[in-house]
């Protein structure tokens, strides 16, 4: 043990005096690792915001389950179903509470004439789906006739500048008559919240008895799963899917569906590649360098071990000057992003498993550069 | 006085077949505690190769190898390793310090990879850069020393874990005569104090009356010059 503290102790000495010796080197090899992590991170931090984003409007309704169109691949592509599955829910035993949703693509027109798609949300008097922050005016206000939520990321893009601005929705006038926070959108569409029975006027598709989603909440103490079923056996036209499963499925269509995530996730394993790549070719041009060092450390007596330590120290403190540079940069672009409609997300889940591909990584480069460490001849001491 | 490097029939060829290069052709040589050894001949002789299978970083390809009373060949890599490790001192043409490191640090790791504890280390070092007058040098980079001073090191560094052979390759070629002089009077001074045999590989034949032994290696055999008292 004492030995193996010695040998470390001594390695941790020659690596980093060595790699401190090259700071210029250093410095533009930290640069390049941490562009390697930090593409990888915005990578699938991006990928986790979109994820977050395309199911947002699930998660701020806080309900237990959803009752769907069949197949409704979405929370945006939510197709029409009888609005009597609400009544029929409401009548399953464990449901404490069960609300429509209505979700409609239309048409806003800007005062300057150009339109924009939005998606229309069109709420209950429980409000259960709407927005959860309001910076201006109350969101009650959308039960008032031909009155209009919208969210302040998007106003800019609305031609919306205050609260009771008129608007016009396929030819109906609205009032603008509340501003919310962070309600984001993927579809780069925005939200725009209004009544039920407003909201109908807006989609044609739908019939004056239908509504897109119904929002249940379980009775306190209630098996979720339990109640699910017993909802699936009593509304068999629809779908019933708990909050995490409909999050799922939307998560699933925009970023496999789609083919988002997959382009997501190969540039992150670029990332982790370029990561590996420079540190590769730093620690090869660190040996090159000092491969007359080595060579005498050998004849010295060194055990190839004992160098091999070194070659390893080198790559980890590579990852983790990179990984620290490349985090300080995600953090700051993440802080940037917050405030836009593409926002970056991250949990520990991930980073770890985006740290450990990367420390893999490295000691992959790590283990090609300890071949080359077995190819030094430690004679040349002699000659050289 | 017991022999701390014995060479007995030791023949290298490099090379196989129609390629096959024999350099030494049976060649025994012995130095013992206390001796200061010179081992001359002209370039191309075997010299460095003699050496290399002497500091146990070449296996010859016959005879039998003995370093501070063990038996070398066969031996494992690892084997080899500790034999260099903890009975052998080099002393290099260039020195070979590590640049990047100070010149305590250069010889701490050495000490340290011997097994010595940090603080028999630490006095040997102290205790070696004194008589070496290099303490005030310690602290400086190995990069900024002059070639006497590194040699200087170097010597030091081949003394500090009280080999039992020193082996030194051309440690004057590389340095004015005067500074040379200094080095091998150094060297052999304090190899004898440390009671380590020390052979020294060099075509500076102003070097030899610093010698009690000479050798010298001509067509693959080396054969006794002398040997003084």
């Amino acid at each position: 043990m004492k030995s193996l503290a010695n040998s470390f102790s001594l390695a941790l000495l020659i690596a980093w005096k060595m790699q401190v010796s090259h700071r210029g080197k250093m410095l533009a090899s930290t640069v390049g690792v941490a562009a390697g992590f930090f593409l990888t991170m915005a990578q699938v931090g991006m990928m986790m915001g979109w994820i977050d984003t395309s199911t947002l409007a699930i998660q701020r309704a806080k309900v237990d389950l959803w009752v769907v169109g069949m197949k409704s691949p979405a929370f945006d592509y939510g197709s029409p179903i009888p609005r009597q599955r609400l009544y029929q829910a409401r009548s399953v035993e464990g449901v404490a509470e069960a609300h429509p949703l209505f979700m409609a693509w239309t048409i806003w027109s800007r005062d300057d004439g150009r339109k924009v798609n939005i998606e229309m949300i069109g709420l209950d008097h429980s409000l259960a789906g709407g927005p959860t922050r309001m910076l201006e005016g109350d969101l009650r206000s959308v039960m008032r006739e031909k009155c209009v939520v919208v969210d302040s990321m998007y106003l800019e893009l609305l031609g919306v500048t205050h609260v009771g601005q008129r608007a016009e929705i396929l030819g109906r006038r609205a009032e603008v008559t509340g501003i919310s926070e962070g309600v984001r959108t993927f579809t780069a569409s925005p939200f725009v919240f209004t009544s039920i029975e407003e909201a109908i006027h807006y989609d044609k598709r739908y019939r004056a008895d239908e509504i897109t989603y119904v929002l249940v909440r379980c009775e306190e103490g209630a098996d979720v799963k339990v109640v699910a079923e017993r909802l699936r056996v009593r509304l068999p036209s629809v779908e019933v899917l708990t909050k995490r499963e409909f999050q799922w499925r939307s998560g699933e269509y925009w970023m496999i569906g789609t083919g988002i995530g997959f382009t997501v996730i190969v540039t992150a394993v670029l990332g982790l590649i370029i990561g590996a790549l420079v540190i590769s070719q730093t620690l090869f041009s660190l040996l090159q360098d000092h491969r007359p060092h080595y060579a005498t450390m050998l004849a010295l007596g060194f055990e190839t071990g004992l160098l091999g330590k070194v070659v390893f120290l080198q790559s980890l403190f590579l990852w983790l000057a990179g990984a620290l540079l490349g985090w300080l940069l995600f953090a700051g672009v993440g802080r940037v992003a917050e405030a836009s409609p593409v926002p970056l997300r991250m949990n520990a889940f991930a980073l770890a498993w985006i740290l450990g591909g990367q420390a893999l990584a490295s000691v992959g480069a790590g283990l090609w550069i300890l071949r080359k460490l077995r190819s030094i001849d430690p004679t040349t001491v002699f000659t050289a | 006085m017991k022999a701390v490097l014995a060479c007995q029939s030791i023949r290298h060829t490099y090379g196989k077949g129609e390629l096959a290069e024999p350099v030494l052709k049976g060649v025994d040589l012995e130095v013992r505690a206390g001796d200061c050894a010179v081992l001359t001949g002209p370039s191309g002789s075997g010299k460095t190769t003699l050496l290399c299978i002497a500091g146990c970083l070449l296996t010859p390809s016959e005879g039998e190898l003995w370093v501070a009373g063990e038996r070398v060949h066969p031996a494992t890599h690892g084997e080899l390793t500790r034999l260099r490790r903890e009975k052998i001192g080099f002393v290099f043409q260039h020195a070979q310090l590590l640049p990047f490191l100070t010149v305590r640090q250069n010889l701490d790791i050495v000490a340290r990879n011997a097994g010595l504890t940090p603080q028999d280390a630490n006095q040997r070092i102290t205790h070696l850069l004194e008589r070496l007058e290099m303490e005030a040098h310690a602290g400086k980079n190995a990069a900024v020393l002059s070639g006497g001073q590194r040699q200087r090191v170097a010597v030091a560094r081949a003394l500090l874990h009280r080999p039992s052979i020193v082996l030194a390759d051309e440690p004057t070629a590389a340095l004015g005569w005067e500074i040379g002089q200094v080095v091998v009077d150094l060297l052999t001074r304090h190899a004898q104090q440390e009671g380590a045999g020390l052979l020294v590989v060099t075509h500076d034949m102003r070097l030899l009356p610093k010698f009690n032994r000479r050798w010298e290696i001509a067509g693959g055999q080396v054969k006794e010059v002398y040997e003084n008292g």
